[in-house]
């Protein structure tokens, strides 16, 4: 063992916690690609380093992360139930988008909000969502979120599932209810307001029928 | 049977949806656990989590099984970005035994069981942390999770830099012994 030798298993613990920077570094790099001995010691103190991370505590992701990782990875449509476009949206062309929404452009294909693409390249930093209403695992319907200044929704519901729905209520991620007291679908089954919390912290939004009725209901997560 | 840690990356990297839903899925609470551990805040740990997830799936040919696993090669990126990011926006900087409490509990999110230590040994592992002196823990949680240099660590301390490289190098003695115990 030379001095060499010496040098890199003095410092085999600040190297394999990845410590060591600049010319001190890069000497003892070159040193351990030629001596085997040495790379073991420093081996050994990286299953130690490795280890210290995999102690850290693991938490939940955030709502949607998994998402908006794939949808920033992988480019073509991966699931039913629910796009993003990433578009940000000026105010102005968000409520241009609700108004076309409401005058009853209204599909149960979330393709539909293609249509909006023009309408929508305005950006302002916020996003436009859709997500499938359903009852039990059929399509009853879509729900557009945008969130900004304000944030809502619209909804826009199939026929064949719009009678009889009496309330609508988001059910937050942390378990709250709101209850949207504007929800009245008009004649073409649309209905949409402001809603008093980001789009991202919903869980599930719900239409409720009348008695014995099933509700219908749109995650907002995949 | 579940697919290996390694079929998941593999599958990742090609774009396959399913699977790489299957690999975020299963590795998102650690990164974003290990993230939030560095830099304390939900908002920026998820976008240096999401950008850990970025780098796996453009530079995944450059994992090499043979110098660790999956889980710790994942975590080294994550790690080495929540302090790049700390750095970057000039966080405020984490007390190290905050850190150290955290370390000494488990935390296990459904699914993410890991490859390597065995939960007992890893709990062994946990105490032999908390059994450090405190200088030496506080070092060794500096540079693990904060990544400062030995340099940097005696400017904070205000001791001399050679202390602190033995009070490190001692602690990373301590656990390595205790880890050639399981082996």
């Amino acid at each position: 063992m030379d001095a060499r030798c010496e040098e890199a298993r003095e410092m085999a613990a600040d190297l394999a916690l990845g410590i060591v920077e600049g010319e001190e570094r890069g000497r003892a790099l070159q040193h351990l690609a030629e001596c085997p001995d040495c790379r073991a010691e420093v081996e050994k103190f990286s299953d130690v380093a490795d280890e210290l991370l995999l102690l850290a505590p693991q938490r939940e992701a955030p709502v949607g992360f998994e998402s908006r990782v794939l949808d920033e990875l992988l480019p073509a449509p991966r699931r039913r139930g629910r796009r993003r476009w990433g578009l940000v949206l000026a105010p102005a062309a968000a409520a241009a988008a609700a108004v076309a929404i409401t005058l009853g452009i209204v599909s149960n294909d979330l393709d539909t909000a293609h249509h909006y693409r023009d309408t929508l390249k305005e950006a302002n930093g916020t996003e436009f969502e859709a997500y499938s209403l359903n009852s039990g695992d059929s399509p009853a319907g879509t729900v557009f979120s945008y969130q900004g200044s304000p944030n809502w929704i619209q909804i826009t519901v199939d026929p064949g599932h719009r009678a009889d729905l009496r309330t609508a209520e988001l059910v937050m991620n942390d378990g709250r209810q709101i209850s949207l007291r504007w929800f009245h679908l008009d004649p073409t089954g649309s209905s949409g307001g402001g809603i008093p919390e980001d789009p991202h912290k919903v869980g599930f939004l719900r239409l409720t029928p009348g008695v014995g009725g099933e509700p219908l209901v749109a995650h907002f997560t995949s | 049977m579940d697919p290996s840690d390694e079929a998941l990356l593999a599958g990742f990297a090609t774009g396959d949806p399913r699977t790489a839903a299957a690999f975020v899925r299963r590795f998102q609470g650690r990164v974003f656990g290990l993230a939030l551990t560095i830099v304390r805040q939900p908002a920026i740990a998820e976008e240096v989590a999401q950008e850990t997830f970025t780098r796996v799936y453009r530079h995944a040919g450059n994992y090499d099984a043979r110098k660790g696993r999956v889980s710790t090669w994942l975590l080294s990126i994550a790690r080495n970005l929540a302090i790049d990011v700390t750095r970057m926006k000039r966080l405020d900087p984490v007390d190290p035994d905050v850190i150290a409490a955290e370390i000494s509990i488990e935390h296990q999110v459904p699914g993410a069981e890991d490859a390597g230590l065995q939960p007992d040994e890893r709990d062994q592992l946990r105490s032999a942390i908390t059994d450090l002196p405190d200088d030496q823990r506080r070092a060794l949680v500096l540079a693990a999770y904060m990544g400062r240099t030995a340099r940097e660590i005696s400017d904070l301390d205000d001791v001399p830099l050679g202390t602190v490289k033995t009070r490190i190098r001692t602690a990373m003695l301590k656990l390595r012994a205790e880890m050639e115990v399981f082996e």
